[in-house]
């Protein structure tokens, strides 16, 4: 590997590193609310309600 | 004093529960992000672009376009969402476009979640069959392994020794297919997404070992010197600048960001329709990404391409990923494998874990889908799900009982680097023009556990726009070069990649057609809306 190789492989996962550490501390300070996509609730498990009275 | 005491006692208790919470949520946000994408696609995409050339667009990419994208879909899928209480994507930009015909941009929302998951299903089933394969001996792992052809065999590439016919593939299929619409039909997928607390963080420690042992490799046949890690670390990381003219390379990095971020998908905005005010859009976008990124290009970047450049060689590394990007990681991986202590364990591990990893990412390419029927055509969950199934079937057989991989191949590039980018790109001038940058930022800030950057107004209004029309731009000049240059020709296209092209066009229009037929019921779902927030 040359000099450009080691710069650009060594930037790059210091930079992926540094962003996913200060986001896990940022998570771990931080209230509730937030959210993966499956793990949010798409309301559309119920029965039919009269929000939705004509569905089939 | 007493009171006092109480009251540390408390606390103490409550911080043990107060973590668990935090790690359920990081668990969950990289359970949602990691996907085959991040161990099995970037290695191949990375391959076929002129590995080192290929890591400057992509983190410019990164950078530019996939989180400030990321954010501006997270914002307006929540804004559209808690103003209309629609989800699906024609329904969200049609009320932010207040009923104008942006709303037809939103089939590609349906259209590109949709036709990543008919073969997105198939590499999974890949996952499945090959922990099957490790358990019951059938790869033997070892020196001189034939993994190149057995993976060629199994998927219908040729025939030979190891398969006579894609059989056994088929049932795979079937039963990864089968097992993705009973969790969804059933509504499992929160609960998939529980049991992927305990997976994902079993996959990223299993994926560290396997790249600590990737890069110990050495030169492990001395019969080819040149062949070692370091060499292989020199092929994925040296630039190579010439490349770096050539648009397809940058079209392919933007296609890989977005297609492992999800954005540009549809996913995002509807997902996000469903939060309310008080949830946070900010942090959550930036911690999938970021954590995406690391099992990207810390782990699926530091395992597959050394492995394939040692054990391979480039020649053979190329014409691997020559029929598929996903091809690279099942006939390289089983290399590293034969070189770990228990390495049949770790094999069938890895490879289940990553069938789960793409479990939880093609459930949520549905959900789009899903969402479209229920609102556009009143119908209940487990009906949508079902027609969707159906759909989605006729699709994925297609792709799988024709032979080669011409038809994944060709879904893959148009919907994942050109479907995506073009997606990405009317929902930033949605953002730009539309929803106003000011007023998207300070949507961003309604609950946010995280301010957005002070750069972030800029990026999105000058830079992510240009960055993604230049792209966009070069690739099509490019492409309709011997239109106005008779020195250049027409590269000719094999038939099945003509009919996939014109299948895929008639399946979008279709799409279209449905979206105009479902639009007034979605009129009076708004508006029902409203009604029942005014009372």
């Amino acid at each position: 590997m040359n000099t450009f190789g080691w710069l650009i492989f060594l930037s790059s996962n210091a930079l992926v590193i540094a962003l996913t550490v200060v986001c896990f501390i940022r998570v771990f300070r931080s209230s509730e609310h937030i959210h993966a996509p499956l793990d949010i609730d798409t309301r559309d498990m119920d029965e039919p309600s009269p929000e939705r009275p004509d569905e089939w | 004093m007493e009171i006092q005491s109480i009251a540390q006692s408390t606390s103490r208790m409550a911080r043990p529960e107060r973590w668990a919470t935090r790690i359920g949520v990081i668990l969950a946000v990289a359970g949602s992000a990691v996907g085959l994408g991040n161990f099995l696609r970037f290695p191949g995409v990375v391959v076929q672009n002129g590995g080192g050339a290929f890591m400057i667009p992509y983190f410019l990419a990164l950078l530019l376009l996939g989180i400030p994208v990321c954010w501006a879909e997270w914002i307006m899928g929540r804004r559209a969402g808690r103003l209309s209480g629609l989800s699906s994507c024609p329904g969200l930009l049609g009320v932010l476009t207040r009923g104008g015909k942006f709303r037809y941009f939103g089939v590609l929302g349906l259209f590109i979640p949709v036709v990543i998951y008919m073969w997105y299903v198939y590499v999974e089933s890949w996952c499945l069959a090959y922990t099957w394969f490790t358990l019951t001996g059938d790869i033997c792992l070892g020196p001189g392994g034939e993994y190149t052809a057995f993976f060629n065999q199994f998927s219908g590439e040729s025939t030979g020794e190891f398969f006579s016919s894609i059989t056994v593939n088929y049932v795979f299929f079937l039963i990864t297919f089968f097992l993705n619409f009973f969790l969804i039909y059933r509504g499992l997928s929160r609960g998939i997404e529980k049991f992927c607390l305990v997976a994902m963080p079993l996959l990223i420690i299993a994926a560290i070992l396997v790249a600590l042992r990737v890069l110990t490799l050495g030169t492990p046949d001395l019969s080819k010197p040149l062949q070692n890690v370091s060499e292989a670390l020199g092929y994925m990381w040296n630039p190579d600048w010439a490349q770096l003219k050539d648009p397809e390379v940058w079209l392919a990095a933007c296609g890989q960001i977005f297609f492992s971020l999800s954005v540009g998908f549809g996913i995002i905005l509807t997902y996000s329709s469903y939060l309310t005010k008080q949830d946070d859009v900010v942090l959550s976008g930036l911690t999938a990404s970021a954590t995406n990124e690391f099992c990207e290009v810390c782990l699926g970047g530091l395992i597959v391409i050394p492995a394939a450049f040692v054990f391979l060689g480039m020649s053979q590394m190329q014409d691997v990923v020559g029929a598929s990007s996903f091809s690279l990681g099942f006939a390289t991986m089983p290399h590293i494998f034969a070189q770990m202590p228990a390495g049949r364990l770790f094999q069938a591990l890895f490879y289940f874990l990553l069938f789960l990893a793409g479990i939880t990412s093609s459930l949520s390419m549905l959900q789009p889908a899903i969402a479209f029927f229920e609102e556009g055509f009143n119908m209940n969950r487990r009906i949508s799900v079902a027609l969707l199934g159906m759909l989605t079937f006729l699709g994925a057989n297609a792709v799988v009982l024709t032979p080669g991989l011409t038809v994944l191949a060709t879904m893959d590039t148009y919907a994942s680097d050109l479907g995506i980018p073009l997606l990405a790109l009317s929902e930033l001038f949605l953002f730009i023009f539309v929803v106003k940058v000011s007023t998207g930022i300070q949507e961003g800030g309604y609950g946010a556990n995280m301010k957005l950057p002070f750069w972030f107004g800029f990026v999105i209004t000058y830079i992510s726009p240009v960055f993604l029309l230049a792209i966009l731009g070069t690739w099509f000049v490019n492409k309709l070069r011997p239109l106005f240059d008779a020195s250049v020709e027409w590269t000719p296209m094999e038939p099945l990649e003509k009919y996939t092209m014109l299948v895929m066009i008639a399946f979008f229009f279709f799409l279209w057609l449905l979206v105009k037929l479902a639009w007034p019921n979605m009129q009076r779902r708004y508006h029902r809306y409203i009604q029942s927030s005014e009372g």
